[in-house]
């Protein structure tokens, strides 16, 4: 499957990663926001750019024309039917089907494991070992690995908690869920410097370097991309959800913003669970072996020359293979 | 018997907050927590100040039971909204949900974040065993069970927030509407969205 | 009140004056929104601050304050000039009417416009739609009373209520609403400074009526005293006794001693003008006394160490007795609890004085049996009904009030009337109660009713003629039902029989000498009442009083006037060397500086509905706390831009007096660019430093704020002495 970019590759060969990208994410957003979804889209882009361009995220778009509308923004916030209705299928409803999701990738993954099987490396010398993860980077894949599952989990707790009935655990997973999300957050800063060492700035600045040696390839790219993305989407909305707390009073000033930020919080977690998957199934399932090496950080060197030639080069480089 | 309902007439409504602290006198509702509200728009401008009490409106096709996650909610056949903070997991969607902000929630729950949801319970308590100890503990007094009518309807200073089953609450409307023999009735706030048209 | 609460429900007009009932008084605001809607009652509100009631009403007028009497004349020029008033009503019941008639002409709506800052239009429309509507009721609060012209003010009220006949009938009257549940009863029990009990004033004669009562000798009770003189004088008032600590030269109004220790019993002192002289009295006395459930934040103001006492006083709850509400109703107050942790009730601490003091066995004598048996509070009641004639407390017997509170579903909440076994006595036996089966008074002179259903004329007080006119009612204005079919005097032993009722020559002997406010036999009420006469006379209302130093009600400008220019025209009275044995300046005062050059912003002070006084005792409630948790200062946003003060910004506030505060800017549209609205409910801030560890333990409130009477101006009632809280000017500078 190694790439090499050739001018005579057509623009799909070139690009395809991205554009299967851009279709299963058009499908599923077609579905997510077709079918399972009722929100005033006009809504809720003028609310955007109000936000944005007024600074109020109260969400009084157009000014009160009576008394009781003023009062109904003042007392129980304006608009409620755009975003909320939403919300409220979101939690009950979606959750019915959103392992609908899920099963499809599963589907999209069985046909690629039948269809190209797992690539494995003839190693030879298994004690002829090269260290490709240090310590610290080490640290953070794992740590985010972790986070990422707490949070998958817990955050599924709240959503499917039709099931467990509620409850004490429940509760404390989810208080769970809101306190590993704050802590998720300096972790996915260093995923995000991880992600864009191709980017000629990182590249340039050789303190940067040392973070995972060679090049993405497009699709592991995208998947990086994205779980930045929606990373950053879920740390902004699931955070900002947690700190702002208006009580009775300001209530009215801040609901929509919530609704907003939590309509938010969904869409990302959808879409980054899309890219977690491929990612889980790229590295557990594809190559046979990345596991065990991802613990201890040194790869065979037959490993790296069969399957990861860049990363192997890339080392030699730094001296450090 | 029909459905109670809550019913605050803006005309009367002074912004006195005793609605306020008699909730939370009757039902020892901590400092923060709000199962009922007063507020004033237009405050200090002539001819266009109006107060309203705002709190849960007991729903009759309740958001908040559409969208809990672990199904807390329950609705009694007189139509009180009810929840289980044995179950309530404290995740806030019935607060999205929510067109009147009515539940509430306290800051001290699981790790210092937000704890189990908290609401106007119209002085119905909660699935507890009527008047025990836990039901007081968890929501407050029961005085539906007494006979009574809400605490925060019962010391309105001037009558204008009623509370108890729809005919009644209309028939005082009608009532007061009537003798007044002017102007056009207003329908009353938040019914359209809590009761339907 | 002359009226009662659930009577306002039967005015076709309310008008209401210096009152925010919708904040002080939610559950009187109760029957005037319940007017406007069943009666469709027009509400119409003066105030300088476009307050929660002034929200709910028909028409506004914003006038400056300290301006109601120039209003008042106003309206009156134009209620004579469209004949609107009751001329039956003034011919018959009213003595002095064309006084205030010449007085009023000055007062076109144009001058009216220019001193009161009301739109002349708005004046004509108030007055028209008040005048019109009978019966109109008046409202009227501390908005009236806290001004050095606060007398004039409260006698020009009732004088637009006779102008208009609205006197004596239901939905009308004048009906100034008490603060607490219990005003009304402390100022029926004396709770002044010129007065005994029951208004009976402080002459040789009262002191000899009630040593007899109180079963003790005339020569003891006046060997109390420094001298006969000092009894009979008027004491100092609660606003002016710091001045009869600070100021040795009252001294000589004082038997020639300043004031040395002060008792204070549930007061909160820090509400009067200039807290800040408050905390130097209390700081220069020899010995200070606070009796109350929670810690008096004057005892927090105050940096004495020595000789400072916190009693702990039992509550309302805690006790039992009479509770007097504003319409003049009584009702029993149970016991709920027994007081809690170190807390007495009121009675059992003034015993326990009495006792060290040694005067206790004379201070019970005239309870039970005299002899140290007697039942609390129920003897004390007793003791009362057999004392307080002049009101016509003959009838509150514990036994009556009790049944009356445990049946109060027997009794109609509009009317007060009393049905199945409470029949024939309304609520509360609203005094007048002539005796003891008498059904009670609800409205104050109303001549439609038998005297014995609470029917009466006006009282004849001052004399039977002035100037040559009879001071008596006319005909045909006798209470319903009455044997004289005009005025009468009030009845004495030796007049009744000359009023056509026959008496033994037992009962003769009996009341010889006396009159209806001593006679302790009770034949006198009774013979009259049995005739259908009112035991105080049938006269007339007088709208001038001779004795006053305004004997015609005048407009005189603010002691701290920001229109400087209508000071001249309209000056303040001459000062007072001695009043209330307190020398205090009235143009000297005034004419001192030029206050509004230095001082721009006129203050108007206000109660927050959360709390009461100085908050000492709401501050303490976490949740009213929650509600109403911090002094703020509202001003108009025009102001704040002058001053470059931001909504939510901390300001100093300079008032002319010396006293500071800092407190927190709120911008509101409530108030005018000349004005600060300073709510009066908190205290435990002193000019910007916190005294929360002023308090012993455990007893801090949950809420703390700056004191606003430290920035009030210096002023008393020229009649009364209640302080000028309400016109004052200020300074503010962003902090």
């Amino acid at each position: 499957m190694a790439s090499n970019p050739a001018m005579s590759q057509t623009f799909f060969q070139r690009n395809r990663a991205y554009i299967y990208t851009a279709l299963g994410l058009g499908l599923v957003g077609v579905l997510f926001v077709g079918v399972l979804m009722i929100m005033d889209w006009g809504y809720l882009i003028g609310y955007t750019i109000h936000v944005l361009t007024g600074g109020s995220v109260q969400g009084v778009l157009t000014p009160p024309d009576s008394s009781y509308q003023m009062m109904v923004n003042e007392a129980f916030g304006p608009a409620y039917k755009t975003i909320a209705p939403e919300i409220i299928r979101a939690s009950n409803e979606r959750q019915l089907f959103i392992w609908w999701v899920f099963v499809g990738e599963i589907v999209i993954f069985a046909v690629m494991y039948v269809l190209y099987g797992r690539k494995q490396a003839t190693v030879t010398r298994p004690d002829d070992l090269v260290t490709v993860f240090t310590p610290f980077q080490r640290a953070v894949i794992w740590l985010n690995v972790f986070i990422i599952i707490t949070l998958v989990l817990t955050g599924f707790n709240i959503t499917w908690s039709l099931r467990s009935e509620g409850g004490m655990l429940p509760y404390l997973l989810r208080g769970t869920h809101e306190m590993t999300g704050v802590i998720w957050l300096p972790i996915w800063l260093l995923v995000s410097v991880m992600t864009f060492k191709d980017s000629p700035i990182l590249r340039k600045n050789s303190s940067f370097r040392f973070f995972l040696p060679g090049h993405y390839k497009p699709m592991k790219r995208v998947v990086w991309f994205f779980f930045v993305a929606m990373g950053a989407g879920l740390l902004l909305s699931g955070i900002l959800l947690w700190y702002l707390h208006p009580d009775a009073f300001t209530h009215a000033q801040f609901i929509q913003f919530k609704r907003a930020l939590l309509y938010l919080h969904f869409g990302a977690s959808v879409l980054i669970m899309f890219f977690l998957l491929d990612f889980v199934y790229s590295v557990t399932v594809a190559v046979k072996g990345n596991l065990k090496y991802l613990v201890c950080g040194k790869f065979p060197r037959e490993h790296l020359e069969q399957l990861d030639p860049e990363v192997l080069e890339d080392l030699k480089g730094a001296g450090r293979a | 018997m029909g459905r109670v309902k809550f019913y605050c007439d803006e005309g009367r409504c002074i912004d006195c907050g005793g609605c306020v602290v008699a909730c939370k006198e009757a039902h020892e509702v901590p400092v923060g927590v709000n199962r009922r509200r007063v507020v004033t728009i237009n405050e200090g401008i002539e001819g266009r100040e109006v107060s309203l009490s705002v709190a849960c409106m007991h729903c009759a096709d309740a958001p908040c039971q559409q969208v809990c996650p672990t199904d807390c909610f329950y609705i009694r056949a007189d139509g009180i909204v009810l929840h289980d903070k044995e179950k309530c997991i404290g995740c806030g969607y019935c607060l999205y949900a929510c067109p009147f902000g009515a539940p509430q929630f306290p800051q001290n729950g699981a790790f210092g974040t937000k704890g189990k949801m908290d609401k106007c319970t119209f002085c119905a308590g909660g699935p507890e065993e009527t008047h025990s100890e836990a039901e007081f503990h968890a929501y407050g007094q029961n005085r539906i069970a007494e006979g009574k009518v809400p605490m925060c309807a019962a010391m309105c200073s001037t009558k204008a927030l009623l509370a108890g089953d729809s005919d009644e609450v209309s028939s005082i409307f009608l009532t007061r509407v009537a003798s007044k023999g002017k102007g056009t009735p207003k329908a009353p706030y938040g019914w359209d969205k809590a009761y339907g048209k | 009140m002359t009226n009662h609460l659930g009577d306002m429900q039967n005015s076709e007009a309310i008008i209401i004056f210096g009152a925010n009932p919708a904040a002080n008084h939610p559950i009187a605001m109760q029957h005037i929104l319940a007017a406007k809607e069943k009666k469709n009652a027009t509400i119409i509100v003066i105030d300088p601050r476009y307050s929660r009631t002034a929200a709910k009403s028909d028409i506004y007028c914003r006038i400056r304050t300290g301006t109601d009497i120039a209003f008042m004349y106003g309206m009156i020029r134009l209620i004579r000039d469209n004949k609107w008033y009751d001329k039956k009503f003034l011919n018959d019941r009213v003595y002095g009417i064309e006084e205030i008639f010449k007085e009023c002409e000055q007062y076109t709506p144009e001058v009216v416009e220019d001193i009161t800052g009301c739109p002349k239009e708005i004046l004509i429309q108030a007055t028209a739609a008040y005048a019109k509507a009978k019966p109109g009721c008046l409202i009227w609060n501390q908005g009236w009373t806290q001004h050095t012209i606060g007398s004039s003010n409260t006698r020009m009220g009732p004088i637009i209520q006779l102008l208009l006949g609205n006197m004596g009938v239901e939905g009308g009257g004048t009906n100034i609403l008490r603060g607490h549940d219990n005003v009304q009863g402390g100022t029926d029990m004396g709770c002044l400074a010129d007065t005994l009990p029951g208004y009976y004033g402080l002459a040789e004669g009262s002191w000899k009526y009630f040593s007899e009562r109180w079963k003790l000798d005339y020569d003891w009770v006046k060997s109390r005293f420094k001298s006969k003189e000092m009894m009979e004088a008027k004491g100092f008032s609660l606003s002016l006794w710091l001045h009869g600590v600070l100021d040795e030269a009252n001294a000589k109004n004082n038997a020639g001693t300043p004031l040395k220790a002060l008792v204070c019993i549930g007061n909160g002192i820090s509400t009067i003008t200039m807290t800040h002289k408050v905390k130097e009295a209390l700081d220069k006395l020899d010995m200070v006394v606070f009796i109350d459930p929670y810690v008096n934040d004057a005892a927090v103001i105050t940096t004495r160490n020595d000789n400072l006492f916190l009693l702990p006083a039992a509550s309302q709850i805690e006790t039992s007795g009479t509770t007097v509400n504003t319409g003049r109703s009584a009702q029993w107050r149970f016991k709920v609890v027994d007081p809690l942790y170190e807390a007495r009730p009121d009675h059992e601490i003034l015993f326990d004085f009495a006792k060290r003091m040694g005067f206790y066995e004379q201070y019970t004598r005239a309870l039970g049996d005299g002899k140290g048996n007697f039942q609390w509070p129920e003897d004390a009641t007793r003791e009362i009904a057999r004392t307080l004639k002049t009101i016509g407390l003959q009838g509150w017997l514990p036994e009556r009030i009790k049944a009356q509170t445990e049946n109060w579903h027997m009794f109609d909440t509009v009317s007060l009337a009393g049905y199945g076994p409470m029949k024939n006595q309304y609520y509360g036996l609203p005094w007048p109660c002539w005796t003891e089966d008498h059904s009670g008074s609800p409205v104050l002179y109303n001549i439609n009713k038998p005297v014995s259903q609470g029917g009466m004329g006006f009282r004849n007080r001052f004399g039977l003629e002035h100037n040559g006119s009879s001071l008596l009612a006319g005909a045909g204005s006798a209470p319903k039902g009455s044997s004289v079919k005009g005025g009468y005097p009030e009845i004495t032993g030796d007049n009744i029989e000359s009023l056509g009722i026959k008496l033994t020559d037992k009962e003769r002997e009996l009341v010889k000498g006396k009159n209806w406010k001593n006679d302790n036999s009770g034949i006198l009420n009774k013979k009259a009442i049995a005739a259908g006469l009112v035991p105080y006379g049938n006269a007339r209302a007088r709208t001038i009083v001779w004795n006053f130093i305004d004997p015609v009600p005048k407009h005189r400008e603010p002691l701290h006037s920001i229109r400087t220019d209508l000071i001249k025209k309209y000056p303040a009275s001459a000062d007072n060397p001695n009043h209330f044995r307190t020398a205090v300046r009235y143009l000297s005062e005034q004419t001192a500086q030029d206050w509004a050059k230095d001082f721009p912003v006129n203050i108007v002070s206000g109660r927050l509905v959360e709390h009461m006084g100085t908050g000492t005792e709401t501050r303490a409630s976490k949740y009213l706390s929650e509600l109403a948790g911090e002094m703020y200062g509202e001003i108009h946003p025009e102001l704040g831009a002058k001053l470059g003060i931001r909504d939510g910004e901390m300001m100093w506030v300079h008032g002319t007096a010396g006293g500071k505060i800092k407190i927190k800017a709120k911008y509101g549209y409530s108030v005018l660019p000349d004005q600060v609205f300073l709510p009066q409910n908190f205290s435990g801030m002193w000019q910007g430093e916190h005294l929360g560890d002023r308090y012993p333990e455990g007893t801090a409130p949950h809420s703390y704020g700056e004191n606003s009477n430290q920035v009030t101006s210096y002023g008393y009632d020229q009649q009364t002495s209640c302080p000028e809280t309400k016109c004052s000017l200020v300074r503010i500078e962003k902090a």
